[in-house]
């Protein structure tokens, strides 16, 4: 221990100075208050011996500087006075003094006493240690935090929750929340919504949301089906979740009318659908389990298909609306939020304040959130994002040469497509391209190679027959070929050109007889025309060319 | 890629749904879909209507136009039949197709 003898008496400074030596401790010496300060600038002592009376600066001023300078850590001073000097001990207390020590100093009092303020030092050190590492654990969590949130923030950018016929509420319990509320329009002119609510709460229950999110708007965009939107999500939850959390949900698309709700619900409370005027004519039951718990093929995906009469709502909540408890120890519940829901004109708001007048200055422990989703027509929905297709910088070309086997191996059509699906938003085109593949890639295989009369299909029996001669004779089938070729032929220009080639006997392409509206057959080549700019046979019908513009 | 079907509680609506591809390869099964449905149960109401759910298709070519005309067929042509769920592409095929004219197509 470092340790500063002040006294202005030279034999007192010899006397402590012999006392401590050998105790392992280093000691300063200085001769008045001005010293002591300077020598504790100098060499940081952890403890302090001060005389009082001393010329120059004396023992209290010292003290008072010592102390202000030493703010924030642990800087022991004992006086030393004489057993008479009351007013001078309490003194020397009030001025930040820790200890005193009586004159005539008395050796093993004087080693116990060095001792005690020791042990007080490496506890503070600790304390100081601890504290430190604190600070940068917060540092390092509220940094992980802004990160977090940003991901969380992101995820979320492509929820639409600001339509008229949606009103909400989400509780600002914490910066994350393990509630969710998400909705998106679908491509066929229908809303998707979910409401999710992860055990826990927090960060660790927000985790979750992420991948749940992005999960589903591409499904949403994707225009599944809630019963499809039930299933996939839950599998991606089951792969990423810890065993011990799951999310329950409520799943539900209302269609472009606004008034049919497909709905699919597991572990949430009961839904209800509510009249303007506040009747609850349905309660929507949660009858399956949370996502993220049932294996693949234990998974319910019934849903519950419901019309709504126009103006009415389904209401949605988290249970951290009725199983809040106010100071009283008294549960919402329940019952008082039916009470709510069946008075004339309510609405979330309303809800709201009922529900902060309950709680009081009791804060709610879970997240609460609301919904209601008014049955009304929709909107119409502006397309998200004009599809910009990826560059077509270079000319390139596909082209398959399948001979009999191959021709009874696959259907080659969806092997080609995904050699293009590559190129960036191909997305809309690659339907088209894979109708106008199949129709060109069915009528070289049915028509050239096999031989099949398309009259056939006019009738419904002959329709089915028809496919079973196609199975026979594809079994059957010993020497052919047929060659499909996709070209990009040059840079820049968006388009394509298809040339499918069959070795069959060709056909008499000049004379195509129309079909007409009841006709079962014929479609493909009005179909082909609509969907691309040219179309030219050749090779006495062997062969047919078709040019595509990807704009 | 299935077809299934499903009666709705009052016998007064037939949904058919088809996922993945609509084509040829599904002939038997979309046949099936609205015949032996309708042939099991005897107290179907004459004024039955049919809806052929897209929502899950994927891709469909002229042989799925040329089963929904069979299915018109079969049907007649005073009962109603309803198109759901199509998405923009497929939308656009059936309109190509004039389909608008002999189903409602939403």
């Amino acid at each position: 221990m470092r340790i500063l003898i002040v006294d202005d008496s030279e034999a007192n400074r010899e006397l402590l100075g012999w006392v401590l030596e050998g105790e392992e401790h280093t000691l300063f010496f200085a001769c008045d208050g001005q010293e002591a300060v300077n020598s504790f600038d100098n060499h940081n002592p952890e403890l302090i011996l001060l005389d009082i009376m001393m010329p120059i600066m004396d023992g209290f001023e010292a003290a008072e500087i010592i102390k202000s300078k030493s703010q924030g850590r642990y800087m022991p001073i004992i006086f030393l006075t004489a057993v008479t000097d009351d007013e001078a001990l309490a003194k020397g207390l009030a001025v930040g003094g820790d200890d005193f020590m009586l004159k005539p100093f008395n050796e093993i009092i004087l080693k116990a006493k060095i001792k005690a303020h020791s042990r007080i030092l490496e506890l503070n050190n600790l304390v100081t240690t601890k504290n430190k590492e604190l600070t940068n654990y917060k540092n390092i969590i509220e940094h992980e935090h802004q990160v977090a949130e940003h991901v969380f923030q992101s995820a979320l950018r492509r929820n639409r929750t600001d339509y008229e016929h949606i009103e909400y509420y989400q509780s600002p319990a914490t910066t994350f929340s393990g509630d969710l509320l998400l909705a998106a329009p679908g491509p066929t002119g229908s809303m998707y919504y979910l409401m999710a609510d992860f055990t826990g709460h927090g960060l660790p229950a927000a985790i979750g949301a992420v991948p749940l999110s992005q999960r589903f708007f591409e499904l949403a965009e994707w225009g599944r089906s809630i019963s499809g939107m039930a299933k996939a999500i839950n599998l991606s939850l089951l792969e990423i979740l810890p065993d011990t959390m799951f999310c329950a949900a409520t799943l539900v698309e209302q269609k472009s009318n606004g008034r049919d709700f497909t709905i699919w619900a597991g572990g949430l409370p009961d839904a209800y659908i509510v009249s303007e005027k506040g009747d609850i004519c349905h309660t929507v039951r949660s009858d399956h389990m949370p996502l993220g718990v049932l294996e693949e093929d234990e998974f319910e995906i019934d849903v519950q298909i419901l019309r709504i009469e126009e103006t009415s709502s389904l209401f949605i909540y988290t249970d951290g609306l009725t199983e809040a408890i106010n100071k009283e120890g008294t549960m919402f519940g329940e019952e008082k939020l039916e009470t709510l829901l069946t008075k004339p004109e309510w609405n979330i708001s309303r809800i709201i304040d009922t529900h902060t007048q309950f709680m009081g200055e009791e804060q709610p422990d879970d997240d609460v959130t609301l919904v209601r989703i008014i049955s009304q027509p929709l909107p119409e929905f502006e397309t998200t994002e004009s599809y910009q297709l990826g560059a077509f910088n270079i000319p390139w070309k596909i082209s398959s040469h399948l001979d009999a086997n191959a021709l009874q191996m696959s259907n080659p059509v969806d092997e080609l497509i995904e050699m293009m699906a590559g190129y960036n938003n191909l997305s809309e085109h690659r339907d088209y391209l894979h109708t106008i593949l199949s129709e060109l890639f069915n009528n070289a295989l049915e028509h050239g190679i096999l031989e099949l009369d398309s009259k056939q299909k006019q009738t419904e029996d002959g329709y089915l027959e028809y496919y079973l001669e196609r199975e026979t004779r594809l079994k059957g089938l010993e020497s052919a070929n047929v060659t499909i070729q996709i070209e990009h032929p040059q840079n820049e220009r968006k388009f394509i050109i298809i040339t499918v080639t069959n070795s069959g006997k060709g056909f008499d392409y000049e004379h195509i007889e129309p079909a007409t509206d009841d006709d079962s057959y014929g479609r493909g080549i009005p179909l082909i025309q609509s969907l691309c700019q040219g179309l030219e046979f050749s090779d006495k019908g062997r062969s047919v060319a078709v040019t595509y513009t990807l704009q | 890629m299935t077809v299934s079907s499903n009666l709705s509680q009052d016998n007064n609506e037939l949904v058919i749904s088809v996922s993945g591809k609509f084509d040829f390869t599904q002939v038997k099964s979309f046949r099936d879909a609205y015949t032996s449905n309708l042939d099991s149960s005897n107290d179907t109401s004459d004024d039955m209507q049919y809806v052929v759910d897209l929502q899950e298709t994927e891709h469909m070519d002229s042989s799925a136009l040329g089963m929904l005309l069979n299915m018109r067929k079969h049907l007649g042509d005073s009962v109603k039949i309803s198109i759901t769920n199509t998405r923009p592409q497929i939308k656009k095929i059936l309109t190509i197709s004039r389909f608008d004219k002999k189903f409602s197509v939403q």
